[in-house]
């Protein structure tokens, strides 16, 4: 009786465990499926092997270059496939897949690819596949992020077996970069077609030509890459590591409690050591960090279509009574950011014509802090009663955060009030790329995703990207800028364009269109066991891993 | 009996109607527009937008996308992920594992401490025993999942280097071993309300005359504790911990996020984030289900413990 009863409590906590136990084990086995399939890859690893742990702050969106457009899935599918064209340094256009290319009039570009390249199943990559894949991005259907930097091609065309010539509807001076970013990433038409429904999925994974190639995903856990020993470009001698590991890690503190452990090899981008972690990061004697320019840039922007901000005289008072110098140092660690000077275009985006740029830059108003000159040009707008209005900021982004309550604290001291409205990062998407353009003013970043001025100007400061998906993040509406801008980008002369961008550029500033804070650097953290990459600016069109080796 | 089961079975179908409808619904009123939100903060163009409305029936109004769902879902296609562009039931085939894994862990341990923790403070009531036990239930009830986690890091992983701080391992073992300190840090949020149920059910079963004839027959300490004080005292602490079950799948996010481990909890933070709708719709339905299940599961262990219950 005794033992009885025992045993029947015993059952009872039993059951309750047994029943999670059954559903754990009978939804467990596709699990136990995938450990399988990764197994013979640990098995190598055991050797000589060696396996570099990248940390990512957050999931892939797919493998798949057609929606690798962010800080998380182009750092994986830039090692799988590979662009037309590369970025030194970030700044200078240089042969990729295409071994040369020629400009012969400002409508028509036409590039020749490089023979005797392979695709990781071996078979080898033909002018088809090239111009499947530009094909693919183009298509509307196909919904790539990437789309939108085809949209001045009218049309792509075969010429003899290894050129592909492009033509424009009109001539665009930005066209030049699109092939160097993942928008040129050439993908196996094959294979494209023979797994279409599974296609940059974690089951059928992405074929490409580049120095690693997809062995898993498991979504939200992590992606595996093997070295492509069939790879074209042993310039360098790479690639040297035999795995990759993509581990998926959303909390900042455990992607830095990783690299210190030394479960973490790489980390890198202002998303994966945010400017809070910087210090820590920098301290760690195991770890090299690495800081270069960016060509981002922290602001304030104005919807200068709603009273009262579509007084210029209101924004360039808010603009000087903001202290930005104080800001910056108050928000970043030293050296990790650079003051800016009234416009987004940095020095280091000055590609060409660096003289003319920097004499240029000399005549820039600063908006060095004046709460004096703040007091008066409010009181000569006219509408300094109508001085409210609501800062959209999210809670995600800590600089964006500081600056809107420094802003709100700037308008204070004017004597004024503004609301301070916290979104979620996805909610400010939407209201900072919706055509409504439904805000008074938007604290945000910005960077180019092109070594050339204009794209910082051209997407954020033309009338035509305030629509739906425009980044003209200011509502801002000139005329006199649309026409400076558009006859830039119709050139191909550099001086040209700089003259034009010139003037651009000093009407935005002197119309104080956003309050621009700083420049982020781009930071990078790598453990020391390992080197061979320099984070470059535009590190997201990278393969960042090709040359990258053991060496201790 | 199987009556009984079949009858609960069938209310699942009304309930499972019911919170989808309103979950389609309301998702689509809070404020965020998915396909700008697929395009991840970049820019875009009108007619890259107008696909991708088209492509998931966005331009439609949110009655006849429901409708358009309810179709699909009667045929077992609960739709394709906004943001990862795979099928929300292969996400969640793959991602529920590991939560459930995390779950279970998290449970035993918490049981294997919380039921101790409470017997022996109603014992040894206002004593020292009962003072730490408070203490623990206290610090355990008052820490953040995320702040005890990464206190957990900071100790485990970062000082003394037993743990490892993130990822899921491979294999039982290896799994085991990432998985123990995140399951640690559940259960300390867990123990305290079960842990101070059973002290308090203790107390007033041990105040009852049945306990007082039992010791008055001379049975021995330990039976009559575990036999006849316990055994009543369960109901109510197996009620608490059915309903914390069902809390530990929301508990599960926040652990998930801090340890870097890719299961339904993070699958489903990131798909209401993004405005991911036929992920967040497939997510409820499976959250909706394993509750009621569970719910279902404790009203018979009530039975099994105390054979006075019946159903019918």
């Amino acid at each position: 009786m005794r033992i009885n009863h025992w045993s029947r409590w015993f059952s009872a906590v039993n059951l309750l465990l047994i029943v999670a136990l059954i559903a754990a084990c009978g939804g467990g086995a596709p699990a136990a499926t995938q450990e399988n399939a990764a197994a013979p890859a640990a098995d190598n690893a055991s050797g000589e092997a060696v396996e570099f742990v990248v940390g990512l702050q957050g999931d892939i969106v797919a493998v798949d270059p057609a929606y690798a457009y962010d800080f998380t899935a182009n750092p994986v599918v830039n090692m799988i496939t590979e662009p037309l064209l590369t970025l030194v340094n970030g700044e200078t256009l240089a042969p990729g897949l295409a071994e040369s290319w020629e400009n012969p009039d400002p409508l028509t570009y036409s590039y020749t690819i490089r023979q005797g390249v392979t695709f990781q199943d071996g078979s080898p990559m033909t002018l088809d596949d090239v111009i499947f894949s530009m094909e693919r991005t183009r298509n509307p259907e196909t919904a790539s992020y990437l789309g939108w930097m085809y949209a001045s091609v009218d049309k792509i065309e075969k010429v003899g077996d290894w050129t592909v010539k492009v033509t424009l509807k009109q001539p665009d001076a930005l066209w030049q970069y699109t092939l160097a970013t993942t928008a040129g990433h050439v993908i196996s038409k094959a294979y494209y077609e023979a797994n279409k429904e599974t296609f940059g999925k974690p089951e059928g994974g992405l074929l490409g030509t580049g120095p690693f190639k997809f062995v898993s995903w498991e979504t939200g856990n992590q992606v595996v890459l093997e070295k492509y020993d069939g790879y074209w470009n042993k310039a360098n001698g790479g690639p040297y590591l035999d795995r990759i590991v993509y581990k998926i890690l959303p909390e900042a503190t455990t992607r830095v409690a990783g690299m210190e452990t030394g479960e973490i090899h790489l980390l890198l981008g202002g998303d994966g050591i945010p400017a809070d972690q910087m210090p820590i990061v920098m301290a760690m004697e195991h770890v090299d960090f690495q800081l270069n320019d960016g060509y981002y840039t922290d602001f304030i922007a104005f919807n200068t279509q709603r009273p009262p901000f579509d007084n210029v005289k209101v924004r360039q008072a808010l603009n000087y009574a903001l202290d930005k110098e104080a800001l910056m140092q108050s928000l970043f660690a030293e050296g990790t950011a650079e003051l800016a000077r009234a416009v987004d275009v940095m020095p280091r985006l000055w590609t060409f014509e660096k003289e003319t740029w920097a004499a240029a830059y000399e005549t820039l108003p600063t908006y060095a802090y004046d709460l004096e000159k703040a007091k008066q040009l409010l009181e000569e707008s006219g509408v300094a009663d109508q001085l409210n209005g609501k800062v959209i900021t999210t809670n995600e982004n800590p600089v964006a955060l500081g600056l809107a309550t420094a802003l709100q604290e700037a308008v204070r001291q004017l004597g004024y009030d503004l609301e301070i409205k916290k979104v979620t990062f996805q909610e400010g998407i939407t209201l900072a790329f919706g055509g409504a353009r439904d805000y008074d003013i938007l604290s945000n970043a910005w960077g180019s995703d092109f070594p050339d001025p204009a794209g910082n100007l051209l997407p954020v400061f033309h009338s035509r990207n305030a629509g739906d998906g425009g980044s003209n993040f200011g509502n801002y509406s000139n005329p006199t800028v649309d026409k400076l801008l558009d006859d830039q980008n119709a050139l191909t002369d550099n001086a040209e364009r700089t003259e034009l961008m010139l003037e651009a550029q000093q009407i935005i500033a002197e119309e104080s269109v956003w309050i621009v804070l700083e420049h982020p650097k781009q930071p990078l953290a790598m453990n020391k066991m390992f080197s061979g990459y320099q984070i470059t600016p535009l590190w997201y069109w990278d393969a960042f891993l090709k040359d990258v080796k053991k060496v201790q | 009996m199987s009556t009984y089961i079949t009858r609960r079975l069938l209310a699942l179908i009304p309930i499972l109607i019911f919170t989808s409808f309103v979950t389609f619904e309301l998702v689509r009123l809070t404020p965020g527009d998915p396909a700008l939100i697929m395009v991840g903060g970049r820019r875009t163009t009108p007619e890259t937008l107008q696909a991708i409305r088209t492509k998931y029936a966005l331009d439609k109004d949110p009655i006849t996308q429901y409708v358009l769902w309810v179709g699909n879902a009667l045929q077992g296609d609960l739709g394709e992920s906004f943001r990862l562009k795979q099928q929300v039931a292969d996400l969640i085939v793959a991602r529920l594992p590991l939560t459930l894994k995390l779950i279970l862990l998290s449970t035993m341990l918490s049981l294997l401490i919380a039921l101790p923790l409470g017997v022996f403070s109603a014992l040894y009531q206002n004593s020292w025993i009962d003072y730490v036990a408070s203490l623990i239930c206290l610090i355990g009830v008052s820490s953040p999942v995320f702040f005890s986690g990464i206190i957990g890091i900071l100790v485990f992983a970062y000082w003394l280097g037993w743990l490892p701080a993130l990822g899921t391992g491979q294999g039982f073992w290896d799994e085991l071993y990432h998985l123990i300190l995140p399951a640690s840090v559940l259960a300390l949020s867990m123990l305290a309300l079960t842990a101070r149920m059973t002290r308090s059910a203790m107390l007033e079963v041990l105040r009852s005359e049945y306990i007082t004839v039992a010791r008055a027959k001379g049975l021995a300490q330990r039976s009559v504790i575990i036999n006849h004080a316990l055994r009543n005292a369960l109901i109510p602490v197996l009620t608490v911990a059915s309903l914390q079950l069902g809390f530990l799948f929301v508990g599960t996010v926040l652990v998930e996020y801090t340890f870097g481990l890719g299961g339904l909890g993070s699958l489903i933070t990131d798909a209401i984030q993004n405005r991911d709708y036929p992920l967040i719709q497939g997510c409820v339905l499976v959250l909706v289900t394993i509750y009621v299940l569970l719910n279902l599961v404790t009203d018979l262990l009530y039975g099994v413990i105390d054979p006075r219950i019946r159903y019918h």
